[in-house]
């Protein structure tokens, strides 16, 4: 079954920060496995927001997956 | 006999461990290498005691010291793997990797010392001093100190007034219960009469705007004691923003081909 495009998104946008390879981890795994840290996390959201797509830390900081990613995503876009 | 320190252990290969610093923990400090590292390396990441998910292990007779800590982290070492390893601290933890690898020889094929303090100075001193306070009477505040002295300034700029807040609380969040023991240890840690004594190689790992670990000192010891040396861009969290110059360090370190044993003159930074 092909991802939400949100999802696809979010996969994406965490490839780009973290050294571990994404393209096999599932949605809800906890991406501070991955190499997600805080640093990363703050970083990305930053560049996100740089470009008009507002996400806060607390919406994520408890949930830290793909799937939080894509839903914070899908809220965030206008 | 030492009481059991808890270990992340992932991946397979040479084995390299991992000690982190105050306050830190095996699963957050090394967070953004850890899965690199791991394709490559059984990785052994220790948490301190008073980190990690864990109960506080219990406390051997006279109370945790910097070596008991180190005598807990070569039983840990030992129980998992039985050839030498590659040990690398960050901060305390390179204090404590140091006097690993002094009290229990071959246990360490090399150490890294990152973002570590060579001597107790006045400016550490009033940090673990003020740490401490910061601690028992309000976490908001030690959490925006943490940010402060930790982060380097130029990545702090980059971020909006929210994102140093966001990250004060996660850091005040992140402050584990064994914070003050481990500030304990910081004060007894004499990371330059260990290298003195220590006999493996030892590579030197620096932020160049750590207001923790200053690179001056280093300067001179390495350059007297012909250690290799590194400054990357960063501050106290050095570590946590190079994980693929750290993946390619350790791959380098702890799985060296002959061409590599080599020393090259030109690699070491006086």
């Amino acid at each position: 079954m092909p991802e939400s495009p949100f999802l696809e998104e979010a996969r994406s946008l965490v490839a780009t920060v973290v050294v571990d390879d994404v393209s096999d981890a599932d949605p809800e795994e906890d991406l501070r496995d991955w190499g997600l840290d805080s640093i990363r996390l703050v970083g990305l959201l930053a560049d996100l927001r740089a470009e008009g797509v507002v996400i806060e830390l607390e919406e994520l900081a408890g949930e830290p997956t793909l799937q939080g990613l894509a839903g914070a995503l899908e809220r965030a876009r206008p | 006999m030492t009481a059991g320190l808890e270990v992340v252990d992932r991946g397979s290969g040479t084995p390299v461990v991992l000690v982190h610093g105050v306050g830190g923990s095996a699963a957050t400090s090394f967070a953004s290498a850890l899965p690199a590292l791991a394709r490559h390396h059984r990785v052994l990441a220790v948490d301190l005691p008073g980190s990690g998910p864990g109960a506080m292990p219990p406390e051997p007779a006279g109370g945790w010291t910097a070596d008991r800590v180190a005598d807990a982290i070569a039983t840990a070492v030992r129980s998992r793997v039985d050839v030498p390893v590659l040990m690398l601290g960050h901060s305390l933890g390179a204090s404590l990797a140091a006097r690993t690898a002094v009290r229990h020889p071959g246990l360490a094929s090399g150490v890294v010392l990152a973002a570590a303090s060579l001597e107790r100075d006045a400016r550490s001193l009033l940090t673990t001093r003020l740490w401490r306070r910061l601690l028992e009477v309000d976490r908001t505040a030690l959490g925006q100190y943490l940010v402060m002295t930790t982060s380097s300034p130029s990545w702090l700029n980059q971020l909006r007034e929210q994102d140093l807040d966001d990250l004060a609380g996660l850091a005040a969040d992140l402050v584990p219960d064994g914070t003050a023991l481990q500030l304990d240890l910081a004060e007894q840690s004499d990371l330059a009469a260990d290298l003195a004594l220590l006999d493996v190689p030892v590579t030197v790992v620096l932020g160049d705007e750590d207001p923790l670990a200053h690179v001056d000192p280093w300067r001179r010891a390495t350059a007297r004691a012909g250690l290799e040396s590194l400054v990357w861009s960063g501050g106290h969290d050095v570590l946590a923003h190079h994980p693929h110059e750290l993946a390619a360090l350790v791959r380098r370190l702890a799985a060296p081909t002959a061409t590599d044993q080599i020393t090259d003159p030109l690699r070491r930074i006086p």
